[in-house]
């Protein structure tokens, strides 16, 4: 195995820690283009892959392309036992390099007594005693490349907020010094709510990029992990956490191509950020919120909210599922894990599969679903990966029915080109020709009566005011 | 200052002509004494139309309206045909004024566009083309589409505002049958006991119309064929049959 590209190297290294019996899950449920799902009897389906596409388990996928990007955030949720801090160990150390001791010995136990000074930093005591000098040692957990907090909701909510800080910026404040945290992943793990844990805020938990749920091992996985050894009995994983030389990693090269990675486009625009911000736009309307469409969105539904709101116009739309919306850090996270996850897939471009693929991973922690999504199906208050694919596929709908509708995108594209031209065809038009072109545009469009017509005719408007206020 | 950009893909073809429209058929001015547009729309062959006088139920009113003879539109998915009907200046009409159209019909005295009383041949005519049980197949959206919200179903449809504007409205479906009946629903009792949405009565009597009762994500259509005539409430919007189209209503002027 020589001359492999980092991408082939990514992938070997992947079936490399199942293959060792490190993190074993066959429990695929990520693939790159939708599986043929076989229906049982008993009323579930069973995914089959299509030709020429891949399946991974998404604990250990999304922890990969965590571990490859430069501030990835991860939560990794489940019940004890499953392997939810065990993969994301072995993974920041085989996708990182980072070795395994001392990725433990920076590891963050989530407790009730957990102090900042225990996780971030301490005074260098013989000096404060000594000199009265207050010099800051930081904690192995702000200079190791892996950073894994566990059981993290175990923490009180002051020790949480510590952790946001640092999640969101990379950077924590002890005394008077800011400290800066060394890049790379985070990983941080939560058992399900008991009487021992504290409630993850909607804010907290906005800021990791990507969330997974951790099953148990299939049947058939058992004799595979039973294979790579007893530690308890021989030891240790030495020899099973050896990287092979020719699998080593090439961090820079990796970020600068997933970073350079283009999107397909479609007529001059980029085909996968269109549908990433079609997303982000059918979640943040709010009939709730406001009269008024410039403060119609579920940010300012803080009173009346989309679950005590009484019936608006759009009674079916995407957004009347969710109480919240997406925030700009998710809206950029999409793409980014969109990027990385076409790159790991040997692609030269990123697709709207790309994004479809992983987009249930980034949302389902942050989304709250609304009664009326928990009405249609009470399965979501487990599952909420498949309420956010139940979303996704209306939004999908939307979208095609949006794209499929020429006259009203035509009238949307025709008016932006007046504005950008001035012009029809050869003709100069006067301003007031400009105004009533844009006006029946608008009303054109806003006859229609979907949801997707809101931002187009509203997009329009804003373009002319923005350049009626310039013009002067 | 950034170029204004589309933000999802738009084949650019033909975008011209898509402006000159856009100048030549250009809206007045939103301000308070304008008509807002797609409100009215002219009527060019009076005569193929009738007039529906206008009717208050409770809360629910129109005024005098101009409802065809002929269904267009054909073969057009229930939203499809909105969006066709606004931008020609017209509109689907309710099962409600579907309900007073087909009694206006029975009753003897309707008038077309022009004033003229409509004889009895030409009467009959019309009520066959919508009631009688023959092929071939004739069909027609209602404006009414369902759609659950928590556990209340409501039921979307428009309304005319006093200034001629239409406003589409959501609200908690009345009560009505909640049952399929196949046979059926009697159509006199039906015609005569609508509820203030158009629909049948819970107490209604046994008829021979066929009847499915509103449902979540579903639409209004009414169709016969010699099958049966049928009420459906439940009928999928994205469903389109070269015989299934709507009456393009006007308000009269």
């Amino acid at each position: 195995m020589t001359n492999l590209s980092e991408q082939q190297k990514v992938q070997a290294l992947y079936k490399l820690i199942g293959d060792r019996g490190l993190y074993v899950n066959t429990n695929a449920d990520v693939f790159t283009k939708k599986p043929e799902e076989v229906p049982l009897g008993v009323g579930y389906k069973i995914p089959l892959m299509q030709d020429g596409s891949q399946a991974y388990a998404s604990p250990l996928l999304f922890a990969t392309l965590t571990s490859l990007l430069n501030h990835g955030t991860m939560l990794i949720t489940g019940a004890p036992g499953v392997g939810k801090t065990t993969g994301a160990e072995f993974a920041g150390h085989f996708f990182t390099g980072t070795p395994l001791e001392e990725i433990l010995a920076a590891e963050i136990q989530g407790h009730p007594q957990q102090t900042e000074e225990k996780m971030v930093a301490r005074y260098d005591l013989g000096k404060l005693i000594s000199s009265g000098q207050e010099v800051v040692i930081p904690r192995k957990f702000l200079e190791c490349p892996v950073k894994v907090i566990d059981e993290a909701n175990r923490c009180p909510p002051d020790v949480l907020s510590v952790i946001m800080r640092l999640v969101d910026t990379g950077k924590a404040v002890y005394g008077n010094q800011v400290l800066s945290a060394k890049s790379g992943p985070l990983f941080v793990t939560a058992n399900y709510a008991d009487e021992g844990t504290f409630h993850f805020t909607p804010p907290f938990l906005d800021r990791f990029d990507v969330a997974v749920m951790v099953t148990s091992p299939q049947p058939w996985d058992l004799s595979r992990i039973r294979a790579r050894g007893d530690e308890k009995l021989n030891g240790g994983l030495t020899e099973l956490l050896t990287i092979p030389p020719e699998m080593k990693l090439d961090f820079e090269n990796i970020r600068k191509q997933i970073n350079g990675l283009e999107e397909k486009t479609e007529y001059g625009i980029p085909a996968v950020s269109a549908f990433a911000d079609f997303v982000y736009g059918s979640l943040r309307f709010s009939e709730a919120a406001s009269d008024s469409l410039a403060r119609s969105t579920k940010g300012n539904a803080w009173q009346v909210t989309q679950d005590n709101a009484p019936p608006g116009h759009f009674v079916d739309a995407p957004f009347t599922y969710t109480v919240n919306e997406l925030s700009v850090r998710t809206a950029r996270a999409m793409m980014r894990y969109a990027k990385a996850f076409a790159w790991m897939n040997g692609k030269d471009k990123v697709e709207l599969d790309d994004i479809k693929a992983v987009l249930p991973y980034l949302l389902w922690h942050k989304l709250q679903p609304t009664q009326k999504a928990m009405t249609e199906n009470p399965k979501y208050a487990n599952d909420r990966i498949a309420f956010v694919e139940g979303i996704a596929q209306r939004i999908e709908n939307d979208y095609a029915d949006m794209m499929s509708n020429q006259s009203a995108l035509k009238t949307y594209a025709a008016a932006l080109e007046i504005l950008r031209t001035g012009k029809i065809g050869n003709k100069t038009l006067t301003e007031p020709e400009i105004k009533n072109a844009l006006r029946t545009a608008i009303a054109r469009i806003g006859s229609i009566d979907k949801q997707w017509t809101i931002p187009l005719a509203s997009q329009i408007a804003s373009e002319y005011n923005t350049r009626a206020m310039y013009k002067k | 200052m950034t170029e204004p950009k589309p933000i999802v893909p738009v084949n650019p073809e033909g975008l011209d002509d898509i402006a000159k429209s856009l100048l030549e058929n250009s809206v007045p001015e939103f301000n308070a004494s304008a008509p807002p547009a797609g409100a009215v729309g002219s009527v060019e062959e009076p005569g193929s139309y009738i007039i529906l006088p206008g009717r208050k139920h409770g809360s629910y009113e129109y005024p005098d309206l101009l409802v065809p003879a002929e269904r267009t539109h054909k073969g057009k998915k229930w939203h499809q045909a909105k969006e066709s009907l606004y931008l020609d200046g017209a509109y689907m009409i309710t099962p409600r004024q579907f309900v007073d159209f087909i009694n206006l019909l029975r009753s003897g005295n309707a008038y077309n566009g022009l004033g003229v009383k409509l004889d009895t041949k030409r009467v009959k005519a019309l009520l066959d083309d919508i009631l009688e049980q023959k092929d071939p197949y004739r069909a027609e959206w209602l404006d009414a589409r369902f759609a659950q919200s928590g556990k209340t179903l409501n039921v979307m449809y428009h309304k005319i505002k006093s200034d001629g504007s239409i406003e589409d409205v959501a609200e908690p479906l009345h009560d009505c049958l909640m049952e399929d009946k196949q046979p059926g629903i009697s159509l006199d009792y039906w015609l005569r006991n609508a509820n203030n949405q158009g629909l049948p009565p819970k107490n209604i009597s046994d008829g021979s119309i066929y009847y499915w009762y509103p449902r979540d994500k579903a639409v209004a259509r009414f169709g016969a064929n010699s099958g049966g005539v049928d009420l459906i409430a439940f009928r999928d919007p994205a469903y389109s049959d070269s015989s299934l189209g709507v009456r393009a209503a006007k308000i009269k002027r």
